[in-house]
């Protein structure tokens, strides 16, 4: 029996600052995780990254697999993943995660 | 030190400008990313996991004071206030931004520091001994080679688009300390029957997946030839090296599928029509270019000192902080009166090789006034301090203990080697920084420490060894296993003139179990060992891996005996 497809969001580094963008539900780039676009459907997300404004321009574009927790934001499973999406795991002053509550990202919480 | 000409000015100034106007044209849309991608390696510029990483050589590890200051400007003003010392003698900046890295290749041009050939299958920064100028041990000073080569291969037309990278390493101590066993190709400095220098040259060691040491190509070549024969070298290679497989294109693959003997005589053919050829200037260097490179290397103007010196004394009887970092960080400088310092950036909690821009001011700034201005990084991850008087060394001691950069542990178990790992790199499977902390603050007390002696723990965050794992006394390499960080442990690893590889012990293990696997090694060792002067890596060579595998996978009946 083939293996359910896991949910998906499509990740990229914007070019300018390198950060990871996630492809958003209005079809364009954005730093918010919670307003990614989900989808255990790859074709749906190609063809929304395909049909995605130019701006900002993207590059390394992967499509991820997520956790879909009730009334959360998609939650990236793969540690590499969680990393890409709040920072260095050893600096939590740095990387998105700097912006929110640093404690809860110390580094116990990245033993997957 | 050795400063630019004319030349090289120009080069590297219009260097920045063509990338200046490619930045620009891709921020425009005018080149796409595959046309990009290509130019900004070529100026050492990675996409990793938050940002843009940059990575800028700097040549056989060695550093005036005016550098350093400018790399903890760029640190501040373009970066977030830190650098990342490698072991192949580069610093990586992790968070630069596209529209700014031609401003920081200018500020580095204007400290004659760049960031070519820093990526590609090219020619890489040539690195040497990190003690180079001040050893005791020296036979001669490996970094006027170093530079010769540094010019030879600064974008030599040939080879450009080699199968794949290709790094060089030179040693002028019998002691290596640059790891030359594991390069392309390392170069000892020797002399022959007739007392004349040259080197014997290594081919085909490296580390990454598939681990080798280097065997002696030839045990002999004249300084006047060694251009020709890197070069007939490198045709073998450029001509043979495999291109329709990336793991197995490297030189080391090359000598092991054709044998020792087969690769020596092309290369030995190609030497000998280079040689009939005469050469050409690139090859036969002019004299007084050799001679201009050799004046930026002479020693320093020291002074003359006793080997006792009453204050250095006084303060080594008086201060146990300041002698336990002297025993363990301070080795034999080749002129009576002096020491080489070395800098832990092993903190216990630091991040192994980071160093913030204030601690570079600092560093700059001791290099100035107490080391003649000079400064090297270790392919250990630590920073140098080649030429200090001993009576300054209880001053440089304290200096460095306001900035956190004072720790004893030079050598120890808490000096340890980790890659970025996960927690940066693009190319990881799992982290090393955090394994080795967990690990340098378990061994935190240092008199555990000392007694445990000499003990090189290397930390690889994948198969492609940047954190030198293979050659650890103990080693350890992170994988992902079913999605789970996993760590397997090889011990006997050597990286010095006895180049070995460590043997892996068994399964890997969990993240939360490497510390007490570390602390099974290291207690089975001092229950073994036959007094304080036999090293962890003399057990191991003297017993085997047995008593250390029935110490990390215990069988039934021993962990019923035990």
């Amino acid at each position: 029996m083939p293996k359910a497809a896991s949910p998906k969001i499509a990740s990229a580094n914007d070019l300018l600052g390198g950060q990871v963008v996630y492809l958003q539900r209005n079809g364009t780039w954005g730093l918010d995780r919670s307003l990614a676009a989900v989808s255990d459907d790859s074709d749906e997300l190609e063809a929304l990254i395909a049909a995605a404004p130019r701006e900002p321009q993207v590059i390394d574009v992967a499509l991820i697999d997520v956790a879909l927790d009730d009334g959360e934001a998609p939650r990236p499973t793969a540690l590499r993943e969680i990393i890409r999406d709040r920072g260095p795991t050893v600096r939590p002053d740095l990387g998105r995660q700097a912006a929110h509550d640093a404690q809860q990202f110390d580094g116990s919480s990245y033993h997957v | 030190m050795y400063e630019y000409d004319q030349f090289d000015r120009a080069y590297v100034k219009a260097r920045v400008a063509t990338f200046r106007d490619q930045v620009a044209r891709r921020i425009s849309g005018a080149l796409t990313e595959d046309e990009f991608k290509p130019l900004r390696l070529q100026n050492g510029i990675y996409l990793q996991l938050h940002a843009y990483m940059l990575r800028v050589a700097i040549p056989y590890g060695t550093l005036s004071s005016a550098q350093m200051r400018q790399l903890a400007m760029i640190a501040e003003r373009w970066d977030k206030g830190y650098g990342h010392f490698t072991t192949r003698q580069n610093i990586q900046y992790n968070w630069p931004k596209l529209a700014d890295l031609p401003d920081i290749l200018d500020a580095l041009a204007d400290v004659e520091m760049h960031a070519i050939q820093t990526s590609g299958n090219c020619i890489r920064n040539v690195t040497a001994d990190h003690f180079a100028g001040a050893a005791a041990d020296e036979i001669e000073d490996p970094r006027p080679t170093a530079e010769l080569i540094r010019q030879w291969s600064t974008d030599h037309p040939e080879f450009a688009f080699l199968p794949r990278k290709f790094k060089i390493a030179v040693t002028g101590s019998p002691n290596d300390r640059a790891v030359t066993k594991a390069h392309d190709i390392g170069l000892r400095m020797v002399r022959d029957d007739a007392g004349e220098p040259g080197y014997e040259v290594i081919v085909g060691g490296g580390l990454g997946r598939t681990p080798v040491v280097g065997v002696v190509v030839r045990d002999f070549v004249p300084k006047v030839q060694l251009l020709a024969y890197l070069e007939a070298i490198l045709r073998v290679y450029n001509l043979h090296g495999r291109r329709d497989n990336k793991y197995k294109a490297r030189i080391k693959i090359l000598v092991k599928e054709e044998g020792l003997d087969t690769f020596r005589e092309q290369v030995e053919t190609e030497f000998a029509s280079l040689l009939e050829l005469g050469g050409g200037p690139s090859l036969v260097p002019d004299p007084a270019v050799v001679a201009r490179i050799e004046a930026a290397f002479a020693p320093p103007a020291f002074e003359e000192f006793a080997q006792h010196d009453a204050d250095f004394a006084t303060a080594y009887a008086e201060n146990a902080e300041f002698a336990a970092w002297c025993d363990s960080n301070v080795a034999q400088h080749r002129v009576p009166g002096y020491g080489i310092v070395t800098i832990s950036l092993k903190a216990v909690g630091a991040i192994p090789g980071d160093a913030s821009a204030d601690q570079m001011r600092v560093v700059a700034d001791l290099a100035e006034r107490y080391s003649h201005d000079e400064l090297r990084v270790s392919h250990e991850q630590n920073l140098i301090l080649p030429h200090v008087a001993r009576r300054d060394l209880a001053t440089v001691h304290a200096a460095l203990r306001e900035v956190e950069l004072a720790t004893a542990n030079a050598g120890q178990i808490g000096d340890i080697i980790a890659c970025p790992g996960l927690d940066y790199c693009a190319l990881a499977t799992a982290r090393s920084i955090p394994i080795a902390q967990d690990i340098a603050q378990h061994f935190a007390d240092p008199a555990y420490a000392r007694t445990i002696g000499e003990m090189k723990i290397k930390i690889s965050g994948c198969i492609n060894s940047c954190g030198h794992h293979h050659v650890g006394h103990i080693g350890i390499l992170g994988l992902d296993r079913a999605g789970r960080e996993n760590y397997q442990i090889t011990i006997g690893g050597d990286h010095t003139e006895t180049l070995k590889i460590g043997e892996r012990l068994g399964r890997g293990f969990d993240a939360d179990e490497v510390v007490p696997a570390i602390e099974r090694l290291v207690t089975t060792y001092l229950d073994a060992r036959e007094g304080p002067g036999e090293t962890f890596l003399k057990v191991v060579n003297r017993l085997g891996t047995a008593p250390f595998k029935d110490a990390l996978y215990p069988t039934k009946e021993t962990a019923d005996a035990a």
